[in-house]
């Protein structure tokens, strides 16, 4: 497109990473985190965790491609998953899962 | 039935308030109260017709038949209001 | 890409939208048919035509009256009772552990049974919930049907989710893909489009991009609770091939039967089944608890006498019972005296589990009854369309910036891939429901026949698209498909199926609603190719052009 050349390069190839990659990685430390919280687990926290990751990898999607600030949206996404996964695997004793 | 007519109507109300589609039913545009009276009996439409499908269908499938004759109603205004552009085009 | 929400969302709306946009339409499309495949499936199999439905518990007695003749021991009989879909009778049987050589049954009878089990090989070698082996009766006569071996309907349902000929997880995960581009394509259109909003119904036709922008916003906002529900939904029931974290605690899918119930004292007896089994009263009984209409009967049996019947409603009747794998609701009653001994309805425990079941339900709309199936249906077309229409707003954009000039390798690619997609799988479709009546009805192998006519002819609008000049491609495909979809109407005929005239008048509204909708849809193929002709030949008078582009563009001025 022709609006490409308007930004560099390389911030579009690290956005496009974060979307992709940086927002699956999200849906999935939401997945993991609540599989591991929910007290009964099983499969009310499967469908809750995959419509909430789902839902997330949307909203994060939106964001790598929207914010201003590439650094800003690759700390929030990111971050994001890595503190999702460690109260997931810091305060969840893979609690539910059969 | 009933609730696809109620939906159309709205929705031919609802376009009436809308300022492109105003021009084109009648010359002239659209007053500030006007387009708010009018927009405001669209909704009224609309919720009674949610009202209405929900008691034929049940609170469970109520929702869910509106939104599918919604989509459809939708459609036929879009066929309805596009036709009037033409004909008053070719009138002019 | 540059700042701005918009600008930056706009970007990602036609990347992602066209990455994967061709994926898309293929998972659109034949997700759309897919909402009536069994009657798709009905109608490629013309010897079904002219059966005709009878009452639930007439049925019954004939099912079981010719599953006592050939499959006296079986363990487990299955009978599926006529429905709205399908006015046939199927019974099936589970023979494990029976004396496969039964004296009691009649040569006629052994004949019968063993083409069954080795068509259910067969069936079951393509992929698919394995069934047991089974028959199809008229369930007025007990005859016996042989209905044409074919994928039918199931072929493109599959294809929906999980593409063709690759390992599944790899079908899944291409189809997963291109949902979440779907996902986002969806949620930065809208963003980028914000306006939609304010000239919500605006339509105006004959004006080159701003037409096609027109119809993409039409067909995407009107239907924009389907397009949503549709794409969530659809990520949900991938949920365990796209997020597989959960630890295998599977979802939607899967579920089967019980075994028989063993605690249970073997009754016995010598009269025969039809006189013990209390078939009648078990549905009557049945359908005045749920207030639905019965759908199957599994027959549950020790040393050939059926000890309980298990009955399953035909759809479900609310959004929150399990939504794959059967219809939610079953009884268990007693076989001689129709006492109930089990009932099951799997209505969701909690309101999780209720969101995500009815978005599920929502999508597969097994609980539709056929109005509402209609409506599905033609958002689903609202869908395909949507997308047909962006991935030609696509090329149009870049056509009109290069105002003529030939455009690059790419361009070429996108176009012809866009032919392909639009016009060659509709077109693939038609030849693959034509392939379902040419083919000789004995021919070994002839629903895999079927399915390589579907990839072949799908392949070969690739290769004509890539040699025509663009204009003539989409001419010459739009005629052939509107050509080969509304000639089906008069195949069927033809071909051994019951024709419109009939089929309307003794109302079976299964074939004549096909025939109508194939008419349809090849009139519509047929009124673009003319628009798009006329078009081509004014334009070329006043102006001319390379002829590839003119016609492009003007296929691009015309309503979709």
């Amino acid at each position: 497109m022709a609006k490409v050349q308007t930004v560099p390069r390389a911030e579009i190839i690290s956005r496009t990473i974060l979307g992709v990659f940086g927002s699956y990685l999200l849906a999935s430390a939401a997945l993991i985190a609540i599989t591991r919280l929910w007290p009964e687990g099983g499969r009310t926290a499967v469908s809750l965790g995959e419509m909430t990751g789902f839902a997330l990898f949307g909203l994060a999607a939106i964001m790598a491609f929207s914010m201003r600030n590439v650094r800003m949206a690759w700390l929030l996404i990111v971050g994001g998953a890595a503190v999702l996964l460690a109260i997931g695997f810091g305060l969840g004793s893979a609690g539910g899962q059969p | 039935m009933i609730t696809l007519a109620l939906i159309l109507a709205a929705f031919i109300v609802m376009s009436l308030g809308m300022d492109k589609h105003h021009r084109v039913f009648f010359d002239g545009g659209l007053s500030k109260p006007k387009r708010s009276a009018l927009k405001g009996c669209a909704w009224l439409i609309l919720c009674f017709a949610f009202v209405v499908c929900c008691k034929i269908h049940g609170p469970q499938f109520g929702p869910v038949w509106f939104a599918g004759i919604a989509t459809v109603a939708a459609f036929m205004t879009m066929g309805l209001v596009s036709l009037r552009t033409t004909i008053s085009k070719k009138a002019r | 890409m540059k700042g701005g929400i918009r600008q930056s969302n706009s970007w990602l709306h036609g990347w992602a939208g066209l990455l994967l946009g061709w994926v898309m339409f293929a998972i659109f499309f034949t997700g759309t048919i897919a909402f009536f495949r069994h009657e798709v499936t009905f109608w490629m199999q013309p010897e079904l035509h002219r059966t005709t439905a009878v009452g639930h518990e007439e049925a019954a007695k004939v099912a079981i009256e010719r599953l006592e003749a050939i499959a006296p021991q079986a363990r487990e009989w299955g009978v599926v009772l006529p429905s709205e879909r399908n006015p046939t009778l199927r019974i099936s049987w589970d023979d494990a552990g029976a004396d496969p050589d039964n004296p009691a049954s009649a040569p006629a009878d052994r004949l019968l049974r063993d083409r069954a089990e080795k068509q259910a090989e067969i069936t079951n070698a393509r992929g698919g919930r394995p069934r047991d082996p089974g028959l199809l009766l008229d369930p007025a006569t007990g005859d016996v049907l042989t209905p044409r071996d074919t994928a039918g309907g199931e072929f493109l349902y599959r294809f929906h989710y999980r593409l063709h000929g690759l390992p599944n997880e790899l079908g899944r995960w291409i189809i997963g893909l291109a949902t979440f581009a779907m996902f986002i394509a969806i949620i930065s259109g809208i963003i980028t489009h914000k306006k939609i909003f304010t000239d919500f119904f605006t339509f105006r036709a004959g004006k080159g991009q701003r037409s096609w922008l027109d119809g993409h916003n039409a067909m995407a906002v009107l239907s924009l609770p389907f397009h949503l529900m549709i794409t969530f939904s659809g990520l949900l029931l991938l949920g365990s091939t796209l997020l597989p974290w959960s630890g295998g605690g599977g979802h939607g899918h899967g579920g089967h039967g019980r075994a028989g119930n063993d605690e249970i004292v073997a009754a016995s007896g010598t009269a025969p089944e039809q006189d013990r089994i209390a078939s009648d009263r078990i549905i009557a009984e049945g359908q005045s608890i749920w207030g639905a209409p019965a759908g199957r009967m599994i027959f549950h049996r020790v040393n050939g006498v059926t000890q309980t019947v298990e009955l399953t409603s035909q759809k479900n009747d609310d959004l929150t019972l399990r939504p794959g794998g059967g219809p939610g609701r079953t009884i268990t009653f007693d076989a001689k005296n129709a006492e109930v001994v089990e009932r099951t309805d799997t209505e969701a425990e909690n309101a999780i589990a209720a969101t995500d079941r009815t978005m599920v339900a929502l999508h597969l709309g097994r609980f539709a009854p056929w109005q509402f199936r209609w409506l599905l249906f033609v958002a689903g077309v609202a869908g395909t369309l949507m997308i047909a229409t962006g991935l030609v707003l696509w090329s149009v954009k870049r056509k009109e910036k290069r105002r003529g000039a030939p455009g690059t390798v790419g361009h070429r690619l996108v176009d012809s891939l866009n032919i392909a997609a639009i016009t060659g799988l509709p077109l693939a479709t038609a030849a693959y429901f034509w392939a379902s009546r040419i083919i000789s009805a004995a021919s070994p192998d002839r629903a895999n026949l079927e399915i390589s006519i579907f990839f072949a002819v799908w392949l070969g609008s690739f290769i004509h698209a890539l040699f025509r000049p663009d204009g003539k491609a989409w001419l010459e495909q739009l005629i052939a498909s509107g050509l080969g979809f509304a000639s089906l109407a008069v195949l069927n005929p033809l071909s051994g199926g019951m024709d419109l005239v009939t089929a309307t008048s003794r109302g079976n509204w299964i074939v004549a609603g096909f025939d109508l909708t194939v008419l349809v849809t090849g009139a519509v193929f047929l009124l673009a190719a003319n628009l798009l002709a006329a078009r081509a030949t004014r334009n070329s008078s006043a102006q001319p052009r390379p002829s590839n582009t003119a016609a492009a563009t003007e296929l691009a001025r015309e309503a979709p």
